[in-house]
């Protein structure tokens, strides 16, 4: 049991059908769908940093949500500790899963209530759960959480509303309610991309630490391929639906291999106007992932495509030392 | 004479809890061509300054003090008519959060149509050629123009507001905030924009951000502000690789590299002071960690540290005062 994966995700596939109206029910039109994920694999040793790079409509987010149960895929395996998520009847798996499992989602202005106090917003998990029969349990528990999330004396903030925390704190306080269940698995969506830059550090070490004394083992979504580099031990590239780039962080980044990754990593910003470069600046935004290109789905953005690249799709090809990319133009 | 200089800008907000600095003593200079980068922190004064320049600061905000001189002229002298002309006309800005600046129920097209009539940019009848040739130059295709703010994505509506500023010919461009919550590669296509505008129409670009990676990638000169002051204030290699202030150095060492991945990330302690409740001597001192026991009670001066490079700071070391 102790070498399997935390996370073992298979051939995820998930549509979302596209509403046809009444007209196009009337007429019988084919039934379109957004293909959110399309066939995406990966697996999270515990301990382990993954994170998901990508732009707006690449599936990141969607994919995060799947792992936690808290989107049905279509098609395709989750196991979490060596369960298969599919196999738990519905109420069961989500009592297993929450306990096991939180997110931390994007803004932390909006995901916590602002006629919460602090001590309000953690506790309420292990109401849920039935986990603090006392009080004094429950103030335990909260204190220890806003603890690990750096919020200290955590018995300075108990007592507060989320108007009278910067950012920061409320990132934390975000964080404390995700951790006040001791979970074994933590999703974070874009935790930082709110924050002011000089905040952003301060939440990313904080992640690093939960994964260092915890031992959580961490999905990070994010745009920013700096803030990946900085936090994850491996990094899938997401393009579209599918994973165009996956391997150890420091592969990827020093030596990546698909074309979409260069130009990502292009267009990072750099903290020195010396080393300012030519930017890949990809036209347009990701395409429609109703009607997707056919062969490479990156091709009509590529700046280096083939003209097979229309035609034939590329897999993911082994590069050695766990680094995997999806691109024709690596055959030779 | 620089196009556009502001002096000594000071600005107080007169709010029910009392009255606060939002801005003090706020200097620079912008010429043709050249881009300007303000930095700072959520609450640091930035798009306060900008609003004042602009003069559309809210009802509770009041200039105190100084000068705003385009082209020799000052705009704080003028009367809301005259200012009408160099609103828009000469100055433009585009506003953080393009969704919510663009009216939701009528057209884009329309809506720079309305700009183009309103300050008679061009005859009416050639109105719609320039809106279709405004368009063309940020990027949007002419098919776009009947379409409404909804139906565009982030980065074409951020497009839609540069080609708005840009209706009336302005000389220069605020743009604040203008690719936070984009993703990188539409930020990427926002800055090639606004640098190609500013080379091929001798644009002055004023980029107001918290974003340093993004000052460092197109911005000329740097002024970095700290609770309604200027920090540190010179061209960008300066600031970045002779960084004077230690909030500076603070911000860049917060700031992830990618081409240094795995180098600790610092993080600043603590928070911006609120105004309402500043620290008697320098503002930055709580956080600062190698101030002395001077910056406690002395409020640092702004001094020349080489030349074009100002620094306030008072562990500096002064080639010689002025500005």
């Amino acid at each position: 049991m102790t070498n399997e994966p935390m996370l073992k995700v298979e051939n995820l596939r998930k549509l979302y059908p596209v509403s046809k109206g009444i007209i196009g029910t009337l007429t019988r039109q084919p039934q379109l769908y957004v293909h959110a994920i399309d066939g995406v694999s990966f697996d999270i040793p515990r301990g382990e940093i993954l994170a998901l790079v990508g732009e707006s409509g690449s599936g990141k987010t969607t994919t995060g949500l799947c792992t936690l149960g808290l989107t049905e895929p279509t098609e395709g395996n989750i196991h979490l500790e060596g369960e298969n998520l599919a196999d738990l009847s519905r109420a069961r798996q989500q009592k297993a899963l929450r306990r096991k499992a939180q997110i931390i989602f994007q803004d932390p202005y909006e995901s916590l209530n602002p006629r919460q106090t602090v001590f309000q917003a953690v506790s309420e998990p292990l109401e849920v759960h039935h986990l603090a029969s006392t009080r004094a349990e429950k103030i335990e528990k909260v204190t220890a959480a806003l603890e690990a999330a750096g919020l200290k004396p955590p018995a300075d903030f108990l007592h507060r509303y989320p108007q009278q925390l910067s950012g920061g704190q409320r990132q934390r306080v975000v964080i404390a309610s995700a951790l006040v269940l001791n979970p074994s698995y933590l999703v974070a969506d874009e935790p930082v991309s709110m924050l002011d830059v000089s905040i952003r550090a301060e939440i990313l070490n904080l992640l690093l630490n939960l994964r260092d004394e915890h031992n959580i083992t961490m999905v990070y979504i994010t745009h920013d391929l700096a803030s990946a580099a900085y936090i994850a031990d491996r990094v899938a590239v997401m393009y579209l639906g599918t994973i165009v780039e996956i391997g150890p962080a420091e592969t990827v980044l020093d030596d990546p291999r698909h074309p979409y990754t260069k130009a990502l990593m292009s267009v990072i910003p750099v903290p020195n106007p010396r080393q300012r470069k030519k930017r890949i600046v990809l036209k347009g935004e990701t395409p429609n992932p109703i009607d997707l290109p056919t062969g490479c789905r990156f091709h009509p953005r590529c700046p280096e495509a083939i003209p097979s690249c229309s035609k034939t799709e590329p897999k993911l090809e082994d590069l050695g030392d766990n680094h995997q990319a999806a691109c024709l133009l690596l055959k030779d | 004479m620089s196009l556009l200089s502001v002096k000594n800008l000071s600005v107080e907000y007169h709010t029910d809890a009392g009255v606060f600095r939002a801005v003090d003593q706020l200097n620079f200079s912008l010429e043709p061509g050249r881009s300007l980068g303000l930095v700072g922190e959520s609450g640091c004064g930035k798009t306060t300054a900008m609003l004042a320049l602009m003069r559309l600061l809210p009802d509770a905000g009041r200039i105190v003090s100084g000068e705003v001189l385009f082209d020799g002229v000052d705009l704080l002298q003028l009367s809301p008519a005259e200012m009408l002309a160099y609103r828009w006309g000469k100055i433009s800005m585009v506003f953080q959060g393009a969704m919510n600046a663009l009216n939701p129920v009528r057209t884009v097209g329309s809506q720079i149509g309305e700009a183009l009539k309103l300050h008679k940019t061009v005859p009416r009848k050639e109105v719609p050629d320039e809106i279709d040739r405004l368009l063309d130059m940020v990027g949007v295709t002419a098919g776009s123009k009947k379409q409404y703010p909804h139906q565009y994505s982030g980065g074409m509506r951020q497009r839609a507001m540069i080609a708005m500023a840009l209706a009336c010919r302005s000389q220069v461009i605020i743009a604040d905030e203008p690719t936070t919550a984009l993703d990188v590669m539409v930020q990427a296509q926002i800055l090639d924009l606004l640098q190609r505008l500013q080379a091929e129409l001798n644009l002055a670009v004023i980029i107001v951000t918290h974003d340093l990676g993004v000052v460092a990638e197109v911005c000329d000169d740097v002024l970095v502000m700290y609770g309604g002051r200027m920090a540190e204030y010179a061209d960008a290699d300066a600031v970045f690789n002779q960084s004077v202030h230690p909030y500076t150095k603070r911000l860049l060492a917060a700031f992830p590299d990618i081409n240094a991945p795995r180098s600790e990330l610092a993080s600043i302690p603590g928070h911006p002071p609120p105004l309402n409740d500043l620290p008697p001597g320098c503002r930055f001192e709580p956080r600062c960690g190698v101030g002395g026991e001077k910056c406690t009670r002395e409020n640092p001066e702004i001094i020349e540290v080489a030349p074009g490079h100002y620094c306030s700071c008072l562990l500096a070391r002064p080639e010689k005062r002025s500005l």
